[in-house]
């Protein structure tokens, strides 16, 4: 068995690492603007499986990874439209209406994924090509952590300074933040807070949408029912631990990722003959949120309370 | 505003009304609590639409629809609970909504500052300005956006009667510049001090509308009320050395986790009734939740009945003896339940609500619905309570029958100690009669009231000793007879001492 | 409004009709339009439907196997139905049906030489346990930390899922068996068959008795205590609740409620347990829950339903060749459309009085 620590392996790992924590990046990022909002989005879980499932599907289809890319963003914002519909029009109970939506997507991309593809095995689909930056990737270490990737995650790099900028720099960020604050007070100066939620809740599809095209077309290269396994709740762990602050919280994702690829490299030494069997690697990673969960200070004071407009 | 008619589930809250504001005059609109005043402006700065009726700007007739129209239009309106964002800064408050920079913004909102005497700093945090200073950043915002018409929604509530003379100053300052100011009260005093002309409200119609110079407080007062009004409750003297309530050097913290209560000490007799004034916000809620139980006491003790109840649950309180009027009525009712359950809220462990054995099941673990119903039905008729069965949801009855429950509740039980915090805020006339008087009979009866309140009168008349509170710290204790008014004004912002 | 010389404005001021009436127009719309994912799907509607109501209610095996697929949602979902009457979002049902499974598992195959009677009462206690435990962790983290119990009780699923697949492969692995499964469990400990000749056991008799000690329990004072937490915290204190106990109490009886739900499969279906045996039930409780309007006897009812949309889906497949999957695709389509039902039973009422020629009388 080859050393842990040789140069080749260390790189792979820290490439892995960033592989890992870009789909969680990408749902947290779509959560906090979401949550800054005042709106506590549970449905982030299957906006992003509706990505996944649908991002395979039409790259299965019509063999173009970039429809379905697109595909999956626009399948996961469709939800998230009804989501917002049912939560800002409706008054529904944030909570619960994300307990549907998750509900009900894991009940139909299942569904459609047996009526596609059936049980044969699951063809696999072309990766997204990788683009090395040239000069940065050769830089060791972070060179092939950061600059090794597919194109998806370079975008990430980049909403990652937008999303910080749109929340803290711009007038529309600050609108998003006084209605997640007192919406009331909000509305009395002129926001539209219905509005507002609105379009927090389709940025957060938007988002999560590419976390979960990325993660059956850049990683997996496949997919299976509940593929997205609790990454969009995790997520939501990372937000609040995050402190609602987009540069905070992708660290924090990073750092997930991290653990996440501790945890396949110790599966991959110790394996099961070794003593530890694999479920227990497996649950780590949710042992690790509920842990983490312990730090939620600061959420935004209207988080989580559905607005009604007084007529 | 012409013909402006609006219509609540069971209420008619502005009935064909007929208001006009010249420019350059401040504009009285005065009512009692409930007579549609604040529901007028609402709709005048565009948070309701009327049923029915016009609204004219200069000559054209104008749709508000939204506070953004009314704020096109140049209408500002400041509301008795303000709108603004506590973790933001003065100039992000007023940045809200506009494309404007938040530079320029700063460079405006100091301007204005200066122009009207409205001291404030716009990189400071709200969170941390005092009330006064929160309703300049109100008044600040209002003008910011034009500001031809800026609506007052009861400015003075959260005012002492120093901070009310600078504003009303500032309004004065602002007519005569051509602006005009609305100022919605039900003081009378101020109404004569402060306006040009004067429109009164009630139950949702125009009374009258009259130079402020043609009239006199007493005409006001029976305008507003449609009767003679007595300003004098009749207080008899019982004096009783027993104690039944002692805060001893008490502290707490607040929901910010500065210290809201600060060596607080004192008493409360049998048969006395003790009112706090000071404005609130300054430690008044967390010293009715601490002798409660609902808050952590960090040094001192509090005896009830001589035993030491400090830091005790609010069930073994409750059992003590001790009633709890709230601020806030969601916190002594829930909507969706029924008139029955609210009425055992805070009892449903008592007897004789449970019933020793159910179904062979035994150990006080069940309800007794007929002891239930019939204590329920008794509290309705009793105290008067307006409601078509005791099964609707407490939902259905109106604001002022939802006060006489928590009041009826509280006093059957015959309490030794209540705590009474605000208990006729938005009440009209005759429901807050109604509450004084049975605060005076319990009084008469024995119990120890704790009386917290925003009307200095109201306390003035009730009390027998008054306790002024600035920022968590007891200023004095006085007995009622010895009170000035500008004393106590003077205590209430922390400026004197008794 | 009227319909026919009907004025059906009185609906809306009738509370429980009303809810009855939503809950209906709720459910038909949601089985409209999964017609509508079964024709999408490939397959006749009408012929889907057919398959599956007959699969589900007609014949004595097929209402055996419906009561079956009840008796495990039935549980769960009225644990669901308490916690979250008390506020407490607890979706967690899906880990504590697991970990009830287990322990009826270990329990069922491992003591020897008891009478039913006893075995299966120890099993059904420490079933009710391990749920309970599994939902007072989260439970715990709400009370003193004021932790969000959705992401706690999601978290807990997915251990206990992986604990299962941990059991089964490993320490109780059936020696047996060439599939994933623990040992078939002792005859002392299997519940009594109900329709003999079928599946169908006495555990549903259970689930009711669990249904009645809940109506039961609404008319105590720990039950006005858990309306009260549920409608508002805050003031529960002001009203003398210990909240953070109601919390906790409730937080023990829903994981445990859903823990027998587990244990039912296993001492009462399948005689073992199965990797993946219960996947999937406890996000349907949640569903069920919700379309039973959070009080037991809807809930019996909701089950029921679902119950035999479960079943009637598993038959439906050979029929139509939709995947037996489409029975949770509905039944989140359900659970969506019950969330809609206040704006589209007002939403009807407006259609129905614009298509009639009858006269609209006061509805604001």
């Amino acid at each position: 068995m080859t050393s842990p620590l040789g140069g080749l392996e260390v790189s792979l790992f820290l490439n892995s690492v960033m592989v890992l924590a870009t789909p969680l990046i990408l749902a947290a990022l779509g959560e906090t603007i979401s949550e800054r909002a005042g709106v506590l989005n549970i449905g982030v879980e299957g906006y992003m499986l509706m990505a996944a499932f649908a991002s395979y599907a039409i790259t299965y289809y019509t063999n173009n990874l970039w429809s379905g890319v697109l595909g999956g963003i626009l399948g996961a914002m469709l939800i998230s439209i009804l989501h917002a519909y049912l939560g800002v029009f409706l008054g529904t109970d944030q909570v619960v209406s994300g307990i549907g939506i998750n509900v009900f997507v894991l009940g139909i991309t299942s569904l459609w994924y047996r009526i596609i593809i059936g049980t044969r095995t699951t063809p696999a689909i072309p990766p997204l090509e990788i683009i090395e930056i040239p000069l940065l990737s050769q830089i060791p270490i972070i060179g092939s952590m950061l600059f090794k990737h597919n194109v998806l995650v370079y975008l990430t790099y980049g909403l990652i300074p937008l999303c910080w900028f749109f929340l803290f720099r711009t007038a529309l960020g600050l609108k998003v933040r006084a209605v997640g604050e007192n919406p009331l007070a909000a509305e009395a100066m002129g926001v539209r807070v219905h509005y507002v939620h609105f379009f927090c809740t389709i940025i957060c599809g938007a988002l999560a949408g590419l976390g979960g095209s990325f993660l059956t077309l850049g990683y997996l290269q496949l997919f299976f029912d509940n593929v997205t396994a609790g990454r969009g709740f995790i997520a939501l762990a990372l937000v609040i631990v995050g402190g609602w602050d987009p540069i905070k919280v992708s660290l924090m994702s990073l750092v997930f990722g991290g653990i996440n690829a501790l945890q396949a490299r110790f599966q991959a030494i110790f394996g099961t003959y070794r003593g530890i069997p694999y479920p227990f690697m497996l649950m780590l990673p949710y042992i690790i949120t509920l842990v983490i969960l312990f730090k939620a200070k600061n959420a935004p004071k209207a988080l989580a309370v559905p607005y009604k407009r007084k007529k | 505003m012409v013909n402006i008619t609006k219509r609540f589930p069971g209420v008619l809250a502005n009935d064909h009304i007929f208001f006009e504001l010249k420019k350059g005059e401040v504009h009285a609109l005065l009512g009692e609590n409930g007579a549609g005043k604040t529901t007028l402006m609402n709709i005048l700065y565009g948070l309701y639409e009327p049923d029915e009726g016009e609204i004219y700007v200069g000559d054209k007739m104008a749709q508000i629809k939204s506070p953004e129209d009314a704020l096109e239009l140049g209408i500002g309106m400041v509301h008795q609970h303000f709108m603004l964002i506590l973790p933001f800064t003065v100039a992000e408050n007023i940045a809200l909504g506009l494309a404007r920079s938040l530079k320029d913004v700063s460079k405006e909102v100091a301007n204005l500052s200066e122009r009207y005497g409205l001291k404030i700093d716009p990189q400071a945090r709200i969170s941390q300005l005092s009330m006064g200073e929160r309703q300049r950043v109100e008044i600040i915002k209002a003008l910011y956006r034009g500001g031809n018409v800026l609506i007052l929604d009861e400015p003075t509530s959260v005012l002492t009667p120093q901070e009310t003379k600078e504003l009303f100053k500032v309004l004065r300052s602002m007519a005569n510049e051509g602006r005009s100011v609305i100022l919605i009260t039900h003081k009378l005093r101020e109404v004569m001090e402060v306006s040009d002309r004067v429109t009164v409200l009630r139950r949702g119609r125009v009374v009258a509308t009259k130079e402020t110079v043609h009239v006199n407080e007493k005409e006001l007062a029976k305008m507003m009320v449609g009767r003679e009004v007595r300003f004098e409750l009749a207080r008899h003297k019982t004096k009783s050395d027993s104690k039944i309530l002692e805060v001893e050097k008490i502290s707490a913290l607040g929901d910010d986790g500065l210290a809201a209560l600060k060596d607080v000490s004192f008493c409360i007799f049998e048969g006395e009734i003790l009112g706090v004034a000071g404005i609130s916000g300054n430690g008044q809620r967390e010293l009715a939740e601490v002798i409660m139980g609902l808050r952590k006491v960090m040094a001192g003790r509090i005896l009830i009945n001589s035993k030491d109840m400090t830091n005790r649950s609010p069930r073994e309180v409750i059992n003590e003896g001790v009633g709890y009027i709230p601020e806030n009525i969601m916190m002594a009712l829930i909507p969706d339940l029924s008139v029955a359950e609210n009425a055992i809220f805070g009892k449903q462990f008592i007897a004789p609500f449970i019933t020793t054995s159910f179904l062979l099941i035994g150990k006080n673990l069940f309800l007794n619905y007929e002891q239930i119903d019939k204590y329920a039905k008794e509290l309705v008729s009793v105290y008067d309570i307006k409601t078509t069965s005791i099964e609707v949801p407490v939902s259905y009855l109106s604001g002022g029958n939802m006060k006489r429950l928590i009041l009826a509740r509280e006093l059957s039980r015959k309490p030794k100690l209540l705590i009474a915090a605000y208990p006729t805020s938005g009440l009209d006339i005759s429901a807050t009669e109604y509450v004084r008087q049975k605060l005076v009979e319990q009084r008469e009866k024995g119990t120890a009231i704790l009386l917290t309140s925003e009307d200095l009168d109201e306390i003035l008349s009730l009390s027998d000793r008054i306790m002024i509170m600035h920022a968590g710290d007891i200023m004095g204790i006085i007995p009622t007879e010895k009170a000035n008014v500008e004393d106590i004004g003077l205590m209430m912002s922390g400026i004197r001492r008794a | 409004m009227e319909l026919g010389g009907l004025d059906l404005s009185f609906i809306l001021n009738k509370p429980l009709l009303k809810e009855l009436i939503s809950v209906i127009l709720a459910v038909l719309s949601s089985v409209m339009v999964g017609g509508v994912i079964f024709s999408v799907s490939g397959a006749d509607p009408l012929l889907a439907y057919s398959a599956l109501i007959t699969g589900a209610l007609i014949g004595k095996h097929q209402i055996a196997e419906t009561i079956v697929k009840t008796t495990p949602l039935l549980f769960a979902s009225l644990g669901v139905a308490l916690a979250f009457k008390s506020g407490l979002w607890n979706v967690g049902a899906e880990g504590q049906i697991v970990i009830g499974s287990l322990v009826a598992a270990w329990l069922g195959f491992s003591i020897m030489g008891l009478p039913t009677i006893i075995h299966i009462l120890l099993t059904m206690i420490f079933s009710f346990l391990g749920g309970a435990m599994w939902a007072l962790i989260p439970g715990i983290l709400k009370a003193k930390a004021n932790i969000n119990e959705v992401l706690t009780t999601l978290m807990m699923n997915y251990i206990a899922y992986w604990i299962s697949v941990y059991v089964i492969y490993w320490p109780l692995d059936d020696p047996l068996s060439y599939n994933p499964q623990t040992p078939h469990v002792l005859p002392s400990a299997m519940l009594p068959t109900l329709i003999p000749g079928t599946r169908a056991h006495a555990g549903i008799l259970l689930a009711i008795v669990g249904a009645i000690l809940l109506i039961i329990m609404k008319k105590s004072i720990f039950g006005y205590e858990i309306k009260v937490v549920g409608a508002n915290p805050a003031a529960a204190k002001s009203a003398g609740i210990n909240v953070p106990k109601i919390i906790l109490t409730t937080m023990v009886i829903s994981g445990g409620l859903a823990a027998l739900g587990g244990m039912t499969e296993v001492i009462g279906r399948d005689l073992c347990l199965k990797l993946d045996a219960t996947l999937g039930y406890g996000y349907l409780a949640v569903a069920i829950a919700l379309v039973g309007n959070l009080n037991p006897i809807g809930v019996i009812f909701s089950s029921l339903f679902f119950g035999a949309l479960v079943n009637g889906a598993d038959v439906a497949y050979r029929v139509t060749r939709i995947p037996a999957v489409v029975a949770q695709a509905v039944a989140g389509l359900t659970m969506l459309f019950v969330l809609m039902k206040g704006p589209m039973l007002r939403f009807i009422l407006k259609l129905l009085t614009w298509l009639k020629i009858g006269s609209r009388s006061g509805l604001s």
